[in-house]
C-alpha cells in the first residue's frame, strides 16, 4: 500500500491513498511548521435524512450525531485532545459533517484519536438528554440571529420538500425526536469508510500517516458499496412561495433574493462547472468592481454587508444576493433591474479576465493556511473531482459561457425574496 | 525595528515561507478626541482616489493586482482608537514577473494621501454617504446580541473613561459629521497620528522603509504613546459620578444592569476586574484559560456539560483594560444559577488553585496559540500590534518561556485578585 502524489502547479507537496477499506486520505506535507490541522469528513450533512431500512430521520439529526460523538466510553474526547496539546470541533453543513484537530508539535497521536472517537460511538441515553439542552441552546442563539433567519426564511420559500429548507441543527421540536436508536442507524449507514475521507496538512511524515490509518482501518469492518441517505422528496423546480417578510428586534432591515437552480446533476465536473461559473456572474453583475453595486452603494440602497454567492450541490442549488438596506423592495426591485438588463445586454466582458487573476490570487494565498488546504482535500473528494482545480477550470470558462449560464439560471420564475423588518 | 525618517516606527517579518506579503499601517488617535470623523477616514479614503476615483475603479485595480485585499479598519486598544490601513497581496514570485507589492504601495499611498477631492475638499458625496454607513453601522451594533450585552458590561465598568467608548464612536455625534472635522481627521491621520508599520513577506528593510516614506508622508509623526492601563474601577465610577443610581440596582458592591428584549436567549454578561500589575506576565492569561478558555475550561465543564445551561459559557481576558469577561448565552430564568456556578468555579480556582492536570492542558493550549501565531505572518502581525499597543512580551519565542514557568501558585494569585464588579442581563422574553 503506497501514497501516490497528487498533482497540483500549487507547489503543495500533496498525497493520497485509498486503503483497502474505501477510506480515502490525502496528506499536505508542511515539514517547516509548528502547527497542523486534520479534518475527517463524512459525506453525510442536514439534507441526508432517509434512514436506512425505511423511514425518515429528524430534521437535526447529523448536527446532533456530531455533537454526540464527542462523548464516547471513556468520557469527552474533548479533554483527550486538549491532553495531547491539541483541539477538537466539528461543523454539519446541508451535505457534510467534519471533525477538525488542531495540532502543535507531532501530529500523529491527534490524528489516530480523530480517526478513532468518529468510527467508535458510543451512544448514552442520560448524555443524549444533557446534549439536546445544549443543541437547544444553539438553536435559541440563532433563532436571534437576523442574518441566519432571513437565510432560512429564504430557503423556505424556495424550497417546498426538500430537507435543505430544514434548519441544519433542527428545531427545539425536532431534536425532541432523536434518540439513540437515530443515532446509531444513522452512524451504521454512513460512517463508513467509503464515505470518510482523512485529510492532514501540517509538520507530518505522509508515509507515517498512512501507517497509521492502515493500522486504525484493520479494526473497521470493510464495507461493499455505499448507499446514500439523500432524497429530494419529490422536489419540484418552481419556487415555494415568491417572498417571506418577518418582523424582529432588529434596527436595520434585511433582504435577501435568492434564485433556484432548475439545472440538477450532470456528473461532478458538471456540478463544478455550474458553481464557479455562477460565481464569476455574480461577482460580474454585483462584485465591488461592478457598476450596479458603485450605483446601489452610491445611492446608499447597499453597504458593505451586501454579497451575492452560489451554492451548488449534485442535488440541490441556490444563490443568495443581498444583506442588510434600509429599503428591501427598492433593493429587490434594482437587483432584477440589474438581472433583466444583463440578460438584455450583455455582461461587462472585460470583467472576466479581472476574475481569473482574483481567483488565483484568493486561492494562492488561501493555500498558506493548512485549514484551508484540509477543508479543500476533503470537499473535493466528495465532489469527486480533483483538489484545487479552480484555476484551471476558470480558464476554460468563456465570457459566451456565463451569458449562457445567466439565461439558464436567473429566470424570474425561479426568485423568491426574504425580508427582515424592524419591529 | 527602525524608525523611518517620518518618525513611523517600521516592523519587518521577512519571510519566504508564505505566497502571500502583508502591509498594515496602524495609526493611533485618543479615542476621547472626535473618534467619530477619524472612524470615517477608513471607508472614506477607500472609496476613490484622484487617479482612481470610483469605487468600482478601485476594486477593479485591486482584482487585475492579484485581489490585491485592501485593509482600512478601526479598532481599539486600550485608551487609544487604531486607525489601520494596509494590503495583503501575492507575493512577487507568483506573480509572473508583476510587482505586485510595489503597485500596491502605491495604491494605498494614493489612498491615504491623494483622496478624491472637490476644490481641496473631501468630496460632498462621498462624505455624506460614509457618514450614513457609519451612523447606520453604529445603529447596527445593536442588533448583535452578545455584542450588545458585552457593550453594556463594558461601557457598565468603564463609565467616565476612554475604555468604555467604542471604536466607531457616538451615533448622534456620527450623523452630525461636516467636511471640517472630517478634513481635519485627515490632516492628523496623513502626518501627525503616531503609528507603526509591520510588513511580513519576501521583503527587505529597504523595501519596507520606502513603504514607510511613502506611506507615512513627509511630516514628523510622534512616538506611540506608552500602554495605559484604565483607572482603578472603583476610582473611575467615582470620578464619573457613575454608581446604583445610574447603572440600577448594586448589591454587595456589585454593579448591575438588566434589559429585556424580544429574544429567545438571553445573555448573561460578568465583568470582573483585575489587578493591573497581574497584567504583565502570563499568570492572569493561563489563570482564565483554566477557568473560561474553551471546551477544556471550568466554565465550560460545569455550565455546559454537566449541566446543560448553554451552549457556549466563556471567559476572555482583555488585557488592555485589566477586565475578565465572562458569557453565557442561556435561558433567562438560569441566570442565577450561571452566576452561582461561575462565581463558585472562581473561587474554588482562587482558594485550591488549578489542578496540575488542568495547568498542563491550558499551558497546552496557549502554547498552541503562540505556535499557530509563529506559523501565520498575519497572525504574527496582529499579535504584534497589539503587543505593542498594550506593552505586552512581543516575541512568541519568549513569551513561550514565560508561560512554561507559570506555577500553579501563580495562577491561584491572580484568581484570587479578581473581583466582581459588573454584571448585565440581558433578557429574552420570546419564547
Amino acid at each position: 500500500m503506497t501514497l501516490h502524489a497528487i498533482e497540483n502547479a500549487l507547489e503543495l507537496s500533496l498525497w493520497e491513498a485509498r486503503l483497502p477499506s474505501g477510506l480515502t486520505l490525502r496528506v499536505d506535507a508542511r515539514p517547516g511548521r509548528r502547527t497542523g490541522f486534520a479534518a475527517f469528513g463524512v459525506d453525510f450533512g442536514s439534507i441526508d435524512r432517509r434512514l436506512a431500512g425505511g423511514g425518515e430521520a429528524p430534521a437535526g439529526t447529523a448536527h446532533f450525531l456530531e455533537h454526540e460523538l464527542f462523548e464516547d466510553e471513556q468520557g469527552d474526547v474533548s479533554d483527550r485532545f486538549a491532553a495531547l496539546g491539541a483541539s477538537a470541533n466539528a461543523m454539519t453543513g446541508f451535505v457534510g459533517t467534519t471533525f477538525v484537530a488542531s495540532t502543535s508539535g507531532d501530529m500523529l497521536p491527534a490524528v489516530k484519536l480523530l480517526l478513532e472517537f468518529v468510527q467508535r460511538p458510543a451512544f448514552e441515553a442520560g448524555h443524549i438528554e444533557r446534549e439536546r439542552d445544549v443543541i437547544a441552546q444553539e438553536i435559541a442563539m440563532y433563532e436571534d440571529d437576523a442574518d441566519w433567519r432571513v437565510f432560512e426564511a429564504l430557503l423556505r420559500c424556495l424550497y417546498a420538500r426538500h430537507p435543505v429548507r430544514d434548519n441544519i441543527a433542527g428545531t427545539q421540536q425536532s431534536i425532541g425526536l432523536i434518540d439513540a436508536e437515530v443515532l446509531s442507524r444513522c452512524h451504521g449507514a454512513a460512517y463508513r469508510p467509503d464515505n470518510l475521507c482523512l485529510a492532514v496538512s501540517g509538520p507530518v511524515d505522509p508515509g507515517a500517516v498512512l501507517e497509521l490509518a492502515l493500522h486504525d482501518q484493520q479494526q473497521r469492518a470493510p464495507c461493499d458499496g455505499f448507499s446514500s441517505l439523500r432524497d429530494d422528496a419529490g422536489e419540484s423546480a418552481e419556487v415555494a412561495s415568491r417572498s417571506v417578510s418577518l418582523v424582529l428586534p432588529v434596527e436595520r432591515p434585511r433582504l435577501v433574493l435568492g434564485i433556484k437552480e432548475r439545472v440538477l446533476g450532470g456528473g461532478p465536473l458538471a456540478v463544478a462547472r455550474r458553481q464557479l461559473s455562477t460565481r464569476m456572474l455574480l461577482d460580474v453583475l454585483f462584485g465591488r468592481a461592478s457598476a450596479a453595486f458603485e450605483t446601489l452603494y452610491g445611492e446608499g440602497l447597499v453597504d458593505e454587508s451586501f454579497s451575492a454567492s452560489h451554492s451548488a450541490e449534485a442535488c440541490f442549488g441556490f444563490s443568495s444576493i443581498g444583506g442588510e438596506t434600509d429599503d428591501p423592495e427598492a433593493l429587490d426591485q434594482r437587483l432584477r433591474e440589474v438581472l433583466k438588463r444583463a440578460a438584455r445586454d450583455g455582461i461587462d466582458r472585460a470583467a472576466h479576465g479581472r476574475i481569473r487573476n482574483k481567483l488565483y490570487g484568493t486561492l494562492m494565498r488561501a493555500l498558506d493556511q493548512p485549514e484551508t488546504v484540509a477543508y479543500g482535500l476533503v470537499s473535493s473528494r466528495f465532489r469527486e473531482m480533483p483538489p484545487f482545480r479552480a484555476v484551471e477550470l476558470v480558464e476554460s470558462i468563456s465570457a459566451e459561457d456565463l451569458m449562457q449560464r445567466l439565461h439558464e439560471h436567473m429566470h424570474e420564475s425561479a426568485m423568491a425574496r426574504a425580508i427582515v423588518r424592524p419591529e | 525595528m527602525e524608525r523611518a525618517d517620518n518618525g513611523l516606527e517600521v516592523h519587518l517579518l521577512p519571510t519566504r515561507e508564505t505566497r502571500g506579503s502583508l502591509c498594515l499601517l496602524s495609526l493611533e488617535n485618543p479615542l476621547s478626541g472626535d473618534r467619530e470623523a477619524h472612524a470615517l477616514l477608513p471607508d472614506l479614503l477607500t472609496r476613490g482616489t484622484a487617479q482612481t476615483p470610483g469605487l468600482a475603479e478601485m476594486a477593479a485595480r485591486c482584482e487585475a493586482l492579484f485581489e490585491t485585499d485592501l485593509v482600512a479598519s478601526v479598532t481599539a486598544a486600550g485608551p487609544n482608537q487604531l486607525l489601520r490601513f494596509g494590503f495583503e497581496v501575492l507575493a512577487d514570485r507568483f506573480a509572473g514577473g508583476v510587482r505586485v507589492f510595489d503597485q500596491a504601495v502605491e495604491l494605498l499611498a494614493e489612498t491615504l494621501h491623494q483622496p478624491a477631492l472637490e476644490a481641496g475638499r473631501l468630496r460632498s458625496d462621498h462624505l455624506l454617504q460614509e457618514r450614513d454607513n457609519l451612523v447606520r453601522s453604529i445603529a447596527g451594533l445593536r442588533d448583535d446580541y452578545g455584542l450588545l450585552a458585552w457593550r453594556r458590561l463594558v461601557e457598565s465598568m468603564h463609565a467616565g473613561t476612554p475604555w468604555a467608548l467604542h471604536s466607531w464612536g457616538d451615533q448622534d455625534s456620527a450623523a452630525a459629521l461636516d467636511e471640517a472635522r472630517v478634513h481635519a481627521a485627515w490632516d492628523r491621520a496623513r502626518g501627525q497620528l503616531a503609528g507603526r508599520l509591520v510588513l511580513v513577506g519576501d521583503l527587505s528593510m529597504e523595501q519596507a522603509l520606502e513603504a514607510a516614506a511613502k506611506l507615512g508622508g513627509d511630516s514628523q509623526r510622534p512616538a506611540p504613546a506608552a500602554p495605559r492601563l484604565p483607572p482603578a474601577v472603583s476610582d473611575a465610577a467615582a470620578a464619573s459620578g457613575v454608581g446604583a443610581a445610574a447603572n440600577g440596582a448594586q448589591a454587595g458592591g456589585v454593579r448591575e444592569g438588566h434589559d429585556r428584549l424580544p429574544l429567545r436567549q438571553s445573555q448573561l454578561v460578568l465583568g470582573f476586574a483585575m489587578e493591573h500589575e497581574a497584567m504583565a506576565g502570563p499568570s492572569a492569561a493561563l489563570m482564565a484559560a483554566v477557568f473560561g478558555g474553551g471546551s477544556h475550561s471550568r466554565l465550560f465543564k460545569r455550565v455546559r456539560e454537566a449541566e446543560g445551561l448553554a451552549y457556549g459559557c466563556g471567559g476572555s481576558l482583555l488585557v488592555d483594560s485589566a477586565t475578565l469577561v465572562v458569557q453565557a448565552g442561556i435561558d433567562g430564568d438560569q441566570a442565577a444559577r450561571v452566576r452561582e456556578l461561575v462565581l463558585a468555579e472562581l473561587s474554588s480556582l482562587a482558594l485550591d488553585g488549578p489542578r496540575q492536570d488542568e495547568l498542563d492542558v491550558a499551558r497546552r493550549a496557549l502554547q498552541r496559540r503562540l505556535d499557530a501565531i509563529m506559523d501565520s505572518p498575519r497572525e504574527l502581525m496582529g499579535w504584534r500590534l497589539f503587543a505593542l499597543a498594550t506593552g505586552r512580551e512581543t516575541h512568541p519565542e519568549r513569551a513561550s518561556r514565560l508561560l512554561s514557568e507559570v506555577q500553579p501558585e501563580d495562577v491561584a494569585r491572580a484568581a484570587g485578585a479578581v473581583s466582581l464588579h459588573s454584571a448585565y442581563l440581558l433578557e429574552g422574553t420570546s419564547k
